[in-house]
């Protein structure tokens, strides 16, 4: 139906209904008159003839079916003026309403860009496969070469299995310079599994992937475009790869930088003693792709079937070991915290729509006239339900656009705050049709609890009813209240845990202390001993640049994560099934803790002979020492580690403790994490060095890069990191989610704040007659205002209740997060106490104002 | 007796299908008609009739077009359309179906009386 055309000639429509209806009425007139009647007499029988010309006209609109778009425009119309008019309401109510939605559109496209995966055909076809152990338990994750070849072999239920491991790499030898870049083993089949093609060049083929085929390597799209200036000539061409001369075969293209952060591939069969590793060296990521018509849970049973077979077939390594199958790539933030997030966004909406559903009833009943005089001149209650639906709809427009652009002024925001952070490559902060589609449901959501409520009070309102009791407000208020210190709480529990942690992390004096990765060309230096000569002549002349205080080397830098280790005291046997606690290990070289501005506790620094097999020594943190030797000297007790990977359980390293460090954490865990420092044996020709300077970090990268040049230009140096930005990007976890958290707490507070001011505002407001009456017959004004205060009280203190409640309800959800505080933190629950008590006064301030009622002014109102 | 607006909608816009059917004509000269066809039996208020008129026309039942009258006024002629030809067939048809039935069961009703 051309309904549109219809809208638009509306003039032109009715001129000619009134033509229309003109030459009937005169043909009538003429028709009478040929009868023999007077003209006035013909005019008055033709106009009988004709009823109501008006509602003839009005029927003839109806049957056009376009009415109620009129009626509609005219409402929106109304409201719109009626809108601008109350600003003091509009204004307050969009903002609180847009602030929800914003934020539930940010944290929407958060979570969204953390869980929708990779950007590839039917991601949900691609699963994970991971190695557990016999009772279901994750073991190390990873999949030995030669088991990946049995399922890759076996497999029915996927059409493809590729793996890939993720190792730096250093490029050399093409006149480019040397460089350290974030590169990747891939099994030929990866890119065609997840449906990538190079952008030049040529993907992997099985030929290619084979020990002894000739080096090939394919480029990220950044690689190509930083050091080969986008150069297309580039395929075809020679590099030396870890000193090995390969031939660029293909680039790949932009943003494409698989698995994580990769920026340069070779085929699996390049990896370093691939072809020795037994079943039990765990060390490949293993993806694949479902086939056509299987399901993730045939692939679970095709799996356990491969793995149980070479678990009879291999009992030596795999007896132990089942496979499990994922979802790839996995979340990447814990899913718990992002959904506490998004229940915390969706109470602050919810909140923001209680309030203005609030307002709207109060200012409903202020229009009591109004809506009286309607009703009594005969507009149908459905008629003034549906104005006052079109008022909020109008509202909620006017508050969604708004929304949208906090939202996407949050996701700049929260884009900002994590710039300095590493995330996959398929993490982008990006707003697409998923977020616009629940932006929309949100907003009709928010329409519809704001309209329906005020408008349901009204359609059942008859003019000689008593202004509405309270008791609807005032639940709702209470509900409001509450969520908010619930969200409140949680906020403040992920304060406390980033303060614990950050408290922690100040000891140590990170803003002089730079790392950045050596790697020694692996061709060139063979032995632990060459390697041990060129650790040691770099930390010489390194040393001896001006300004920098002292030099180490670890295996890892501190806050930097790691591995961890199982640690078993010596002499204390353990049973196998018992799960022994683990702790982050770190080999160190050279004057570690001096670099980082420590003093050891107790004890003393590493010697030559720590480092001998049969002298061994280790250095702990004082979490370590507090946790095992509570009530005994730690210096002297052998400890022993052993890696987490159960199959080969045999004690790997025990060593005595000679030194107790200050606690410097690894990992960003539960707890601030116990730490086993061991001297380094070079058994990696690539360490972390660490530099203690004044000197900018600029200047003295480099002045680091001129020495290790000249002591050899195939050294690799990757970037150089100041370690404070190492210790804060570590946090980014509680930083961020605790951040977000707390904000939409305190717009939530605010947001019930001001709720809880306008209603009882209103309340005053609307019984100034009232007070009046009672001052004039007597009524103190502290009882008044006492009368209003119980108003608002009562949802004040049943909400601290119930706050409180929540609160140690969000605490056990969120306990996982919680780093050194309790999920009852008695410093969070008086918080939340106080927090109530000083919403007091948007109760206070509003009902004092009842006091002020001039009874004379107030009656003479009339 | 003589139907008036309370004529149930269906009725009044098959009535109206059918006249327009014999050739195109304006409202005046329908309702004259009408009125003719039905020797007085059947008096239609404008009221009704150009609501109705109007509705057949959005539903593109009818066609209309401003054309010179037979005064040499312009004139709304309302003519059937295929859309409108179909309808009337069918509503014709189902008329003719309920008449009979009415029509059996108030014969059977004289039959059985004593």
């Amino acid at each position: 139906v051309n309904w549109w055309r219809r809208l638009r000639n509306r003039d032109q429509l009715e001129r000619e209904l009134d033509a229309e209806l003109r030459y009937h009425f005169e043909r009538g007139v003429v028709d009478y008159m040929r009868m023999g009647l007077s003209e006035a007499e013909a005019r008055r029988r033709a106009r009988l003839d004709f009823g109501g010309d008006d509602q003839v006209k009005e029927d003839c609109r109806d049957a056009r079916g376009t009415r109620w778009i009129h009626d509609l425009a005219q409402d929106v119309r109304f409201a719109a003026r009626l809108l601008v008019k109350d600003r003091w309401f509009t204004v307050p109510a969009a903002i609180a309403l847009a602030l929800g939605i914003g934020i539930n559109g940010t944290m929407f496209t958060v979570v969204n860009a953390m869980v929708r995966g990779l950007s590839v055909d039917h991601p949900e076809r691609l699963l994970s496969l991971h190695a557990r152990d016999g009772a279901g338990r994750w073991r190390g994750h990873r999949v030995s070469y030669l088991d990946f070849l049995d399922f890759q072999a076996s497999t029915r239920a996927f059409a493809e299995v590729a793996a890939f491991s993720q190792s730096g790499v250093t490029l050399a030898g093409d006149g480019r310079g040397t460089e350290r870049v974030s590169a990747s083993y891939v099994s030929a089949n990866a890119f065609r599994l997840l449906g990538e093609t190079p952008r030049l060049g040529r993907d992997f083929v099985a030929a290619d992937d084979q020990p002894g085929a000739p080096p090939v390597v394919i480029l990220g799209s950044r690689l190509w475009t930083m050091r080969y200036d986008a150069d297309s000539t580039v395929v075809g061409r020679t590099v030396r790869v870890n000193g090995v001369p390969s031939t660029v075969i293909g680039v790949m293209p932009d943003g494409f930088r698989f698995p994580v952060v990769s920026d340069f591939w070779q085929p699996l069969a390049r990896m370093p003693g691939l072809s020795d590793q037994g079943r039990d060296i765990r060390a490949l990521q293993v993806v694949g792709r479902l086939g056509d018509g299987s399901t993730t849970a045939q692939a679970q049973a095709d799996v356990d079937a491969i793995a149980s077979r070479l678990a009879r077939q291999y009992p030596s390594t795999n007896a132990n070991t089942g496979a499990v199958v994922a979802p790839f790539p996995g979340n990447f933030a814990p899913v718990r915290m992002l959904l506490v997030l998004m229940t915390a966004v969706a109470l602050v909406l919810v909140a923001g729509c209680v309030n203005v559903a609030n307002l709207l009833l109060a200012r409903s009943l202020g229009r009591s006239r109004e809506l009286a005089v309607r009703v009594s001149l005969g507009a149908t209650r459905w008629r003034i339900a549906r104005q006052l639906l079109v008022e909020s709809g109008v509202l909620v427009l006017a508050a969604a656009a708004l929304g949208v652009l906090f939202g996407v002024a949050g996701v700049a925001l929260f884009s900002r705050a994590v710039a300095g952070i590493t995330f996959p490559y398929y993490i982008q902060w990006t707003i697409d049709w998923r977020v616009g589609a629940f932006v929309a449901a949100v907003c009709l959501v928010a329409g519809v609890l704001i309209g329906v409520l005020p408008a349901a009070r009204v359609a059942r309102w008859r003019p000689a009813m008593r202004p509405m009791s309270g008791r609807l407000t005032a639940a709702l208020l209470t509900v409001e209240l509450t969520m908010t210190l619930v969200l409140l709480a949680g906020a403040g529990l992920m304060v406390r845990s980033f303060l614990a942690v950050y408290r922690a992390d100040a000891i140590v004096d990170a803003a002089h202390v730079v790392a950045m990765s050596v790697s020694l060309p692996a061709e060139k230096y063979l032995t632990a001993g060459q390697r041990a000569n060129a650790y040691a002549l770099l930390a010489e002349r390194i040393d001896a640049i001006p300004g920098v205080a002292s030099t180490a080397f670890a295996s890892v830098v501190p806050f930097g994560g790691g591995p961890s280790q199982q640690l078993s005291l010596d002499g204390q046997p353990h049973s196998s099934g018992e799960s022994l606690p683990t702790v982050s290990y770190v080999s160190i070289r050279g004057a570690y803790f001096e670099s980082l501005g420590l003093r050891l506790l107790r004890g003393r620094a590493f010697v030559e002979h720590d480092a001998a097999a049969e002298s061994a020594g280790a250095i702990v943190n004082q979490r370590l020492a507090a946790m095992f030797f509570p009530d005994r000297d730690p210096i002297g007790q052998r400890i022993c580690l052993t890696p987490p990977d159960a199959s080969n359980r045999t004690p790997a390293a025990c060593a005595a403790i000679v030194g107790v460090s200050p606690t410097v954490r690894q990992q960003y865990l539960q707890e601030i994490d116990p730490v086993v420092y061991l001297p380094d044996r070079a058994d990696s020709a690539e360490l972390m060095l660490l530099v203690r300077s004044d000197t900018p970090p600029s200047a003295l990268s480099r002045a680091i890069r001129g020495e290790v040049a000249a002591v050899d230009d195939g050294i690799a140096l990757n970037a150089v990191v100041p370690l404070d930005e190492v210790m804060t990007g570590s946090r980014w976890g509680h930083r961020v989610f605790g951040g977000m958290l707390t904000a939409f707490a305190i717009i939530g507070l605010l947001i019930a704040v001001v709720g809880l001011y306008a209603v009882t505002a209103f309340a005053v407001v609307q019984r100034t007659k009232e007070i009046g009456v009672r001052v004039a017959l007597g009524a103190h004004s502290a009882g008044v205002v006492w009368f209003f205060i119980r108003g608002g009280m009562l949802p004040l203190g049943a909400a601290a209740c119930l706050g409180l409640a929540g609160a140690w309800g969000i605490g056990r959800i969120l306990q996982r997060f919680l780093i050194q505080t309790s999920p009852a933190d008695p410093a969070v629950l008086a918080a939340i106490v106080v927090l109530a008590g000083v919403s007091f006064a948007a109760v206070f301030f509003p009902a004092r104002r009842a006091a002020r009622v001039d009874p004379i002014a107030a009656l003479r109102c009339e | 007796m003589a139907f008036k607006s309370d004529m149930p909608q269906g009725t009044l816009d098959m009535v109206i299908l059918q006249v327009v059917a014999a050739g195109r004509i304006h409202g005046y000269a329908l309702a004259q008609r009408i009125k003719l066809i039905s020797r007085d039996l059947l008096q239609i208020q404008q009221g009704s009739l150009y609501p109705a008129l109007h509705r057949l026309e959005h539903r593109g039942l009818l066609l209309a077009e401003w054309k010179p009258s037979e005064t040499g006024r312009d004139a709304k002629f309302y003519r059937l359309s295929a859309k409108g030809r179909a309808h009337l067939q069918g509503e014709t048809a189902k008329w003719a179906r309920l008449s009979e039935a009415i029509a059996l069961i108030l014969g059977a009703r004289e039959k059985d009386a004593p």
